[in-house]
């Protein structure tokens, strides 16, 4: 069921804000994956977390919202690390399944945290600059559409330039690309490991708070985002940083064309992609690893 | 060619991208003889071996065991047609004891399925017997002298290398590849190790080795072939290779 | 020999769920025991899964999903006989299993996880969504107890004893098969697939055998939970359950079928027991989870047991005296 055509560029403008977010996610799993080889099941929860901290912030505490947002994420990103020192550290030598089993504890874990904060219901959180829709042509986009996409691009640059032009960049993509030659080259991948996992939380929390308005601030918010964000990641390929963006945003604009169909098999999209690429061309989109 | 070629192998290519790790490598292992596969490292003899097993797809070229094409099958088919083999880094199932690592080397030696297995019926449970029976005599073979309930991952070093033979044998191969079975065994284990393979011989079973002790190749083998580069640059007896000047300038690296 | 023991000791749990409705203290706690035998049938298809075959599976819940809405359709809205219901549920499981095994095996390590994810998860919105035919969220209610003659099962003591010889019936089939040869050749595709290949043992084959049972297994279970709570509905049957179950088999430890026993009936128990207490259940299970995972990765079963074994050996050492301290 196609939408008809004077719907389908709004449609697609709200798949790329959504599929932006997926991005971002997705984002975060690639670089805790490129980092230890390992898929994050609490990625996730950064989101829920982000979320729920900002709307704390905003709402609660009555702070500016750059000041929420910022305490927010720096909030995820301690989050990211510590995880990773408590939980992953002392596991590092187990066996897949065993660190597959990790993080979904620590997932449930921290949705557990969640519910008991933040209670179970949904909280609303204040669009960043209004809500009255601009019209651009025959699409009409919320002030937040643009924040959301506007935010994800300048996040991929600064990521881009960390990796690029500062030492610490290059030492994660050293350490992800050989971590025994790396550790040669003296840089310690241990910190380097710690600091993928603060900065998926950096990216999962901001991704989080920025789509809060739109999606709201609930304590298992981070179940199905980070299932999409996962599919997300495959479908641009696993392990590629530019796929996971592209990745993202294919199956945020694939979804929002499916709002055609009933709300409840639009979940079913995300998976259904994602078997297909497994199974059809496990690398993705843009090629991967493929391990 | 010779119709006593347990193992041919004619024209094999393999690359990986752009890398040409086997180029038109060919060569043939009569039966009862013990034939060995040298090179400098990365001259592709474990690629070499590892596309006899089928643990590689082979670009260009045909591989026969026995007279049957084998290059394209995969792995457990070209099992069945009686070739058996070790690995360079010990590949031991570190899950199962030293008997039952044994006996999956037989595991083509029997039928019993999943409903057999599940309902333990008569005729699988004599079958058990058989394959335990088969490990056992492997083991005395080859002189692995240790509790059959013990942990493969338990063993010693050498004693793994030893397992692995024992596994290898357990499937009644024609043809044994033994992927440098000397490497970190002390002196006393590789004369052990060169009984080992001659006793093999004995037993009618035909083995190709590559290994980079020369003193074992030299003593034991009838006929080397050598690799470098991927490339086939001599094929004879260790004495007519000890002698030949273009395999000495491969090792050293320079021309004499 | 290992026949022997297992068989022992199966006799001995036999015999132990004879009696143990004797000891319980009535109607919920045997409620909740047929509870634990169903969980444990599922959890003893993944221990094989993935215990000894090394594979994984995140979506196991889809194949319990269907041997239950087989059974509650076919039996429930279609009349049929429920045996022919639960057949066809079993069949049915084994045979998705099949399709969806051939493609999603080819994957290894987080792949396959997230491929049976997947899976799940698009089955749970099948199951959720398709309301003429399984009633959508609703679920299907009143579904008819099995009858052999004219007994019908449909006490919860019936419906326990039912459960507890289909438990036995499963240990029993799943030690019979660890300790054969196509055990063997399943735990060898584990230890190292490339030396298990040379082997002659064809390694993508015995993954989907194993991973067929492990589905059948599973609808077996969900056809007992269709009759055993005559009311089914598509949440239960989502990704968390099929974490719950990935739980209790990695948490009971993989290295023998008891643990399937020990960790189906450590997780139901211990979620009951914190029902009252929703966040703090969650955050405990989370860190619970975490802890062994850290310390004790073979699971409890294994774990306990080795922690058992380290105290006998230490104080049969101190009355010795060979101790050295």
């Amino acid at each position: 069921m196609i939408p008809p055509a004077a719907y389908l560029l709004q449609y697609i403008v709200s798949g790329i804000t959504l599929g932006s977010i997926y991005g971002m996610i997705a984002l975060g799993f690639t670089l805790i994956h490129n980092a230890t080889g390992i898929v994050n099941f609490a990625q996730g929860e950064f989101v829920t977390y982000g979320a729920l901290i900002a709307i704390t912030c905003s709402a609660t505490f009555g702070l500016p919202m750059p000041l929420a947002l910022l305490v927010a994420v720096i909030m995820v990103t301690v989050l990211g690390a510590i995880l990773e020192r408590l939980a992953i550290r002392p596991a590092h030598r187990s066996s897949v399944i065993t660190l597959i089993i990790i993080t979904i504890g620590a997932s449930i874990l921290l949705r557990g945290i969640a519910m008991w904060l933040w209670g179970p219901d949904a909280l609303p959180m204040r669009h960043f600059s209004g809500e009255i829709p601009m019209r651009l042509g025959a699409v009409a986009v919320l002030p937040q559409h643009i924040w959301i996409m506007g935010i994800v691009v300048c996040t991929m640059i600064c990521l881009w330039l960390l990796g690029e032009k500062t030492q610490v960049g290059k030492a994660m993509r050293a350490c992800a690309m050989d971590r025994e030659a790396a550790q040669l080259v003296g840089i310690p991948a241990a910190r380097m490991v710690t600091l993928s996992f603060a900065l998926s939380g950096t990216l999962g929390g901001l991704a989080g708070a920025i789509v809060a308005p739109l999606a709201m601030g609930q304590y298992n918010m981070g179940i199905m985002l980070g299932l999409k964000g996962f599919a997300a990641a495959i479908l641009g390929g696993m392990g590629n940083p530019v796929g996971a963006v592209i990745g993202g945003v294919l199956l945020g604009v694939l979804e929002s064309l499916g709002a055609g169909l009933e709300s409840g098999f639009k979940d079913a999209i995300a998976f259904g992609v994602m078997l297909v690429v497994l199974l059809a061309k496990p690398t993705g989109i843009m090629g991967g690893k493929s391990h | 060619m010779s119709d006593t070629a347990v193992l041919q192998l004619d024209d094999v290519v393999k690359k990986f991208g752009g890398l040409t790790a086997v180029d038109r490598v060919g060569f043939s292992v009569r039966r009862g003889q013990i034939k060995a596969l040298i090179g400098p490292n990365g001259a592709g003899k474990t690629t070499v071996f590892n596309l006899i097993t089928g643990v590689y797809n082979i670009d260009a070229g045909e591989i026969r065991i026995a007279g049957h094409v084998t290059s394209g099958r995969p792995s457990h088919r070209i099992a069945s047609r009686g070739i058996a083999r070790t690995f360079q880094h010990v590949e031991l199932f570190s899950n199962m004891t030293v008997l039952e690592n044994v006996m999956v080397g037989a595991h083509m030696a029997a039928t019993s399925g999943m409903l057999a297995s599940a309902l333990h019926l008569h005729s699988m449970k004599a079958q058990e017997r058989l394959l335990a029976d088969k490990a056992a005599s492997c083991l005395d073979l080859v002189g692995l002298d240790v509790p059959y309930d013990t942990d493969a991952l338990s063993l010693a070093f050498g004693q793994q290398r030893l397992l692995e033979v024992a596994r290898a044998l357990a499937a009644d191969p024609i043809l044994v590849l033994l992927d440098e079975p000397a490497a970190g065994l002390s002196s006393a284990e590789s004369a052990q190790l060169a009984e080992l393979v001659q006793r093999i011989r004995d037993l009618e079973v035909t083995v190709l080795i590559v290994d980079h002790d020369m003193d074992l190749v030299m003593r034991i083998s009838d006929e080397v072939v050598v690799l470098d580069h991927g490339v086939k640059i001599a094929e004879g007896t260790p004495k007519e290779i000890q002698a030949n000047s273009e395999v000495i300038a491969a090792y050293l690296g320079e021309e004499i | 020999m290992l026949h022997a023991r297992s068989y022992r000791l199966i006799l001995a749990v036999a015999v132990i769920a004879a009696v143990l409705p004797l000891l319980l203290p009535g109607g919920y706690a045997l409620h909740l025991a047929a509870v634990i035998g169903i969980n444990t049938i599922v959890v003893l298809g993944l221990n094989l899964l993935m215990g000894y075959a090394g594979q994984v599976s995140l979506g196991q819940a889809a194949f319990v999903g269907i041997g239950s809405y087989a059974s509650g359709i076919l039996a429930a809205k279609a009349g049929l006989s429920p045996w022919l219901a639960m057949a066809t549920g079993v069949t049915l499981a084994a045979t998705t299993g099949a399709v969806v095994g051939i493609p999603l095996l080819k994957l290894r390590g987080h792949y396959l996880a997230m491929g049976t994810l997947g899976f799940g998860m698009i089955v749970y919105i099948v199951l959720r969504q398709w309301n003429s035919l399984t009633g959508g969220t609703i679920g299907i209610m009143s579904i008819p107890p099995l009858t052999i003659g004219g007994f019908a099962i449909d006490t919860e003591l019936r419906m326990y004893y039912f459960v507890a010889f289909s438990v036995i019936l499963a240990l029993a089939l799943a030690s019979n098969i660890i300790d054969s040869r196509v055990g063997r050749a399943m735990r060898a595709v584990h230890g190292s697939e490339v030396a298990a290949e040379t082997c002659g043992v064809h390694t993508a084959r015995y993954k989907l055998q194993v991973f067929v049972l492990s589905a059948a297994l599973a609808g077996y279970a969900g056809s007992l939970h269709a009759h055993h709570a005559t009311y089914i509905h598509p949440g239960t049957f989502g990704f968390q359950y099929s974490i719950h179950l990935v739980v209790m088999a990695v948490l009971g430890g993989m290295a023998s079928v008891w643990g399937a026993v020990f960790g189906a009936a450590a997780v139901t128990l211990i979620g009951e027991n914190l029902r009252s207490f929703q966040e703090f259940s969650t955050v405990a299970f989370g860190f619970v989870l975490i802890v062994i995972m850290i310390f004790l990765p073979a699971g409890l079963w294994r774990g306990i047991g080795d922690i058992i074994q380290r105290t006998a050996r230490l104080s049969q050492q101190r009355r010795r005296g060979t101790r050295h301290v």
